[in-house]
């Protein structure tokens, strides 16, 4: 999706008017925290460097960040998996404990969804796989029925419940790994590269599943290189370098900064680099709010007639304010 | 696609969704009378019984149930015929055929005879009753009548897994053989039996890697050392069972007749 267009005069960048913010930053109680974490790993690499990262409670958490700075590891931390060397991972204001209790309540709040679905599904058939989390947590038979039933539903896994997993396609068994955490009831669904690899159809709508699920009152914390979506769909944007908070704020801020643009070798999305040659060049009042969609650049240029409906929306502000979006 | 033919056919077949209960009874009522008897007239209803259900049931021909069935049938034969064939003492009884290489005898008596086919009886009739079970039944139904039948949870779940896993390690050995053909890793002799053992210890690191994985995404949803998932209450139908159960004692009547009596 994110294709590379030569971009003009790379070497003096065209400096941007200040971001408008669209929708008005309300202060959300922080609900996932890392505070001064840092981790190596056994060979050396340091891969979290005193890092201090707050999840607001209901938004949409987009992490960037070139490969190998530390993302993964983060996520890692939140689920619980790695303990920090120093700094503490907080959880609704608490430290987390790392004992048995403590790791039960962690694990209930924030479902950690792996990349690679295949080393998440074990079981043989799908439902079976999702009732496991649940049924961790001691809850009886009927709730985790219940719980099962619901994450099948919300994830519209229904037709796919008793195959196993071998016969599930990749973009299947992704929707199959977020139900299996869904069922656990999480206030924080953390999700690692969720569309990495997934053809843009089953991109958008596991976008929309997750809307959904925002929708339905839970936080959201997805890694993506695709900075396209990250502008279009996230309420808030942490970019990382090597282990260490670059900048967090509201993905079209996020996205003008050459700062942090440089520092952490990102591409701008085509849609915000349009925008600032169009405002460059007098076609767009430079106090403009930045566009975070083609559509909304279409507007800003004065087309206002309605876009032909594409076969498969990749239109993530479709999908954000689309019928799904009804909080 | 499935790497597994017996699988695809487990998922496909029309007696997929009938209760595992039932299946499993007919599956070891045919074994137990195959095994029970060791006489081939039995073994020979049991066989056709088995393959009229499989064709009017669950939609499964002669000819893709010959198909599975041949390659075990093979080694059976093989198992078989060695065992009808013994070295003799010129004075043995019933001596039904017998070659003379020098001082040897070798042949076949009708004792010996009677007891190779007892065995190709019982062993051809159980793998046709086995594989009865393993052409309608999935492996997920299996594990969960096992589970309700309370089988050790340490037997379930090593079941569940290398079933899974099994999937997974095909597709990645699958993979990187592919890799290394387009790379003309197989090409002659000497590369292939360095490719082969490439993959093998490739594959085996990669499994590590695997297990550790799993681990870590079970952990995640709470794992504490043990795979517990919920398992449906099994569905049968009295009827049904009755039936299975009937045509079962009808054999064994018939069977016992045969055998006393000398009827056919």
């Amino acid at each position: 999706m994110a294709v590379t267009v030569p971009s003009i005069d790379k070497a003096a960048p065209v400096t941007y008017p200040s971001p408008g913010l669209r929708e008005r930053e309300v202060p959300a109680e922080t609900l996932l925290e890392a505070r001064g974490v840092t981790f190596s790993y056994p060979d050396g690499t340091v891969a979290l460097n005193s890092l201090s990262i707050g999840i607001p409670r209901g938004r949409r958490v987009v992490v960037l960040g070139a490969n190998g700075c530390g993302k993964s590891t983060l996520f890692l931390h939140f689920g619980g998996v790695l303990r920090p060397k120093s700094g503490e991972i907080v959880l609704d204001g608490q430290p987390v404990r790392y004992d048995r209790a403590g790791m039960t309540r962690l694990r209930q709040q924030v479902g950690l969804v792996f990349q690679d679905p295949d080393s998440q599904l074990f079981a043989s058939s799908v439902r079976q796989d999702i009732s496991f989390g649940p049924l961790n947590l001691g809850w009886s038979e009927a709730k985790v029925r219940d719980a099962v039933e619901a994450a099948i539903e919300a994830t519209q896994i229904g037709d796919l419940a008793d195959r196993p997993a071998h016969l599930l396609s990749y973009g299947q068994k992704k929707r199959v790994a977020i139900a299996g955490v869904l069922a656990m009831d999480p206030s924080v669904i953390i999700a690692d590269e969720p569309t990495a690899g997934l053809d843009p159809e089953s991109t958008a709508r596991l976008v929309s599943l997750f809307n959904s699920l925002h929708d339905a009152g839970r936080t959201i914390v997805i890694s993506t290189h695709d900075v396209e979506l990250a502008l279009a769909w996230a309420d808030e944007v942490v970019v990382m370098r090597k282990g260490e908070l670059l900048r967090t704020g509201h993905p079209t801020a996020v996205f003008q900064d050459p700062e942090v643009l440089a520092g952490a070798r990102l591409q701008q999305p085509i849609v915000l680099e349009t925008f600032g040659h169009l405002c460059h060049m007098g076609y767009i009042p430079t106090d403009a709010v930045p566009p975070r969609n083609a559509n909304e650049l279409a507007e800003l240029i004065g087309c206002h007639c309605s876009p032909q409906p594409a076969p498969i929306s990749t239109d993530f502000d479709a999908l954000r304010s689309g019928p799904s979006h009804h909080a | 696609m499935n790497p597994f033919p017996i699988d695809a056919v487990a998922y496909g077949n029309r007696l997929r969704s009938a209760p595992a209960t039932e299946k499993i009874l007919f599956a070891a009522g045919a074994v137990a009378l195959c095994v029970g008897f060791r006489s081939l007239a039995v073994t020979a209803v049991v066989v056709t019984i088995v393959t009229a259900v499989l064709r009017l049931r669950a939609g499964i021909g002669l000819r893709d149930f010959w198909g599975f069935l041949w390659l075990p049938s093979g080694f059976i034969l093989t198992g078989v015929v060695p065992m009808a064939i013994e070295f003799l003492d010129p004075q043995t009884p019933g001596v039904l055929a017998a070659v003379h290489i020098g001082s040897w005898h070798l042949g076949v008596t009708s004792r010996g005879l009677t007891q190779a086919l007892a065995i190709l009886a019982s062993s051809f009739g159980s793998l046709s009753g086995t594989l009865f079970l393993a052409l309608t039944t999935p492996i997920v139904d299996i594990t969960d009548q096992l589970r309700r039948w309370c089988v050790p949870v340490l037997f379930i779940d090593m079941m569940m897994l290398i079933y899974r896993f099994t999937f997974v390690l095909l597709a990645t050995a699958g993979a990187m053989k592919t890799a290394q053909e387009v790379r003309l890793g197989y090409s002659t002799n000497r590369l292939w039996l360095r490719s082969v053992a490439m993959l093998a210890s490739n594959l085996y690191l990669r499994s590590q890697m695997r297990a550790v994985s799993l681990f870590t995404a079970l952990s995640c949803r709470g794992y504490s050392g043990e795979l517990r998932v919920l398992v449906d209450r099994a569905p049968w139908s009295a009827t049904r069972v009755l039936g299975i159960i009937g045509v079962h004692v009808l054999i064994g009547i018939w069977g016992v007749a045969t055998r006393t009596w000398g009827w056919v």
